[in-house]
């Protein structure tokens, strides 16, 4: 992930080091320390010289893997056609007050994506729900033709009990508490009370709806891109599955369903995944080989 | 066409002005938040060209894979459906790449035929089939069809049915329903 090479050892400039004038301020504390100032060059487009911090009337395209803190903002041209994703917040223009901006919301680095879509690569441990988004959950309540289902944020989600393939008023699955589910968010208003689904649109499970056995990890959500990477070739998923044969579900909200062969593998791969979550991308493949030396000899 | 309070205010014309006063009470709102200096409106003004769509889910703008995976033969159904397409994610912004999967559909189609399943008949992709149109639906349709079907089936087979219509008269065809009803 972008994010390590924020590291200080690492030799890539601090983003925003060109953008600021060092202005040394030389002045007495208690113990003599010097005090430095910080002032920003940046004039905005109607001539204010700008204090602070806060940098405005920036390009999305030159800012492309820099360094962004909330407050910054963009300046878009005339005609300009973008998405926006997660992190980011569109300011439409006012007259006499700014131009059509999008604002910084959420610190990180700035990606993009095929084709015009902008958005923060934020590391981030807590779940933001949002509609179409698949999840994975744990059953805690029955509540007449509802499942009450824990996905990790604040408020708990229901389940229909109808909501599932084949299932009509009188064959319905019989769940359990603590069992698990792997469901979508439906599309409702804003404001709705949140609900999960177990089939698509078509009616189809394509895989939804209880897990049986396995295992339950919970990894942050910045993990999820690693886990469900759609490159082609030498993702993290495909070395792990060259090793040991395994079945997982990736739900957005951070949840990982695992199910290995041997309970001792399906601990280890939960392991393996806590432990990148905490490392930079550069050393995947030296914890895949510890996991592949200590998986080999009993698998 | 707006009407006078006179008429509004007749007793039959009720439902009429209680939406009139609906309508101007969200006007009365919009406005009183629109002058409101802590409330913003982010509605687009007019003037502004450019688009902005907001997708506030790292799903829609990452492009992840689907979510049920499976490695080395674990689940071989999981990893059949995905790698023929029929999992796969609802995208809010358009396909990713429409010709990989316009791709993965037909060489389905040209292996379904290849493999001679003379059997099954072949799907009209117009018609409401179940990989058409209504999945759900699919099965009953299926089911109601094969009443029709045996029926078909069972006029094909019988020998005194199967004469071609058009090619004998009326005065003959009554000839043979009155023969039969005598030998019944």
């Amino acid at each position: 992930m972008l994010l390590w090479s924020l590291n200080p050892k690492s030799s890539i400039p601090y983003a925003r080091g060109n953008l600021f004038e060092e202005v040394k301020l030389k002045t007495k504390g208690l113990k003599g320390v010097r005090y430095f100032l910080k002032k920003e060059l940046i004039r905005s487009e109607d001539g204010r010289a700008m204090t602070g911090l806060k940098r405005i009337g920036l390009k999305l395209e030159e800012q492309i893997g820099k360094l962004l803190l909330p407050g910054d903002e963009f300046h878009l041209g005339d005609g300009e056609n973008v998405t926006i994703g997660p992190g980011l917040k569109y300011l439409p223009a006012k007259a006499g007050l700014r131009n059509e901006t999008v604002l910084v919301a959420k610190g990180g680095i700035l990606a993009k994506r095929k084709p015009n879509v902008y958005f923060m690569d934020v590391r981030l441990r807590t779940y933001s729900t949002y509609k179409k988004d698949d999840v994975v959950g744990i059953i805690k309540q029955k509540k007449g033709d509802q499942y009450v289902v824990d996905i990790g944020t604040r408020d708990r989600v229901t389940l229909s009990k109808m909501a599932f393939e084949g299932a009509t008023k009188k064959y319905r699955p019989d769940l359990k508490i603590g069992d698990c589910v792997f469901g979508k968010f439906l599309d409702l208003p804003p404001d709705y009370p949140l609900e999960i689904t177990c089939v698509n649109s078509q009616g189809k499970a394509v895989g939804q709806g209880n897990l049986s056995e396995g295992f339950i990890a919970k990894v942050p959500v910045h993990m999820v891109n690693t886990l469900r990477s759609s490159a082609t070739k030498g993702t993290f998923m495909a070395k792990v599955g060259a090793i040991v044969p395994l079945e997982l579900v990736v739900g957005s909200n951070g949840y990982v369903w695992i199910k290995s062969k041997k309970v001792l593998t399906t601990i280890l791969l939960s392991q393996l995944f806590q432990a990148a979550s905490v490392q930079p991308p550069e050393n995947y493949n030296q914890l895949i080989r510890s996991f592949r030396e200590s998986v080999t000899g009993w698998v | 066409m707006k009407l006078s309070k006179g008429v509004l205010g007749l007793k039959f014309m009720r439902k009429t002005r209680d939406e009139a006063e609906k309508v101007e009470q969200e006007k009365r709102h919009r406005q009183v938040f629109k002058s409101d200096v802590g409330v913003e409106t982010d509605a687009p003004s007019s003037k502004s060209k450019c688009k902005v769509t907001e997708c506030p889910s790292y799903l829609q703008c990452e492009r992840y894979t689907y979510a049920r995976q499976s490695y080395g033969g674990m689940n071989p159904t999981v990893e059949e459906s995905i790698k023929k397409g029929t999992w796969f994610i609802e995208y809010e912004t358009g396909d990713p790449e429409p010709s990989a999967r316009q791709e993965v559909v037909t060489k389905t189609e040209v292996s379904f035929e290849e493999g001679g399943d003379l059997l099954q008949p072949k799907v009209d992709p117009l018609s409401s089939g179940e990989e058409s149109d209504g999945p759900v639906m699919g099965s009953i349709i299926g089911t109601i069809g094969k009443r029709f079907n045996r029926k078909a089936m069972k006029r094909a087979h019988d020998p005194q049915d199967n004469l071609d219509e058009a090619t004998i008269s009326s005065k003959k065809r009554k000839k043979q329903l009155w023969k039969r009803n005598q030998s019944n």
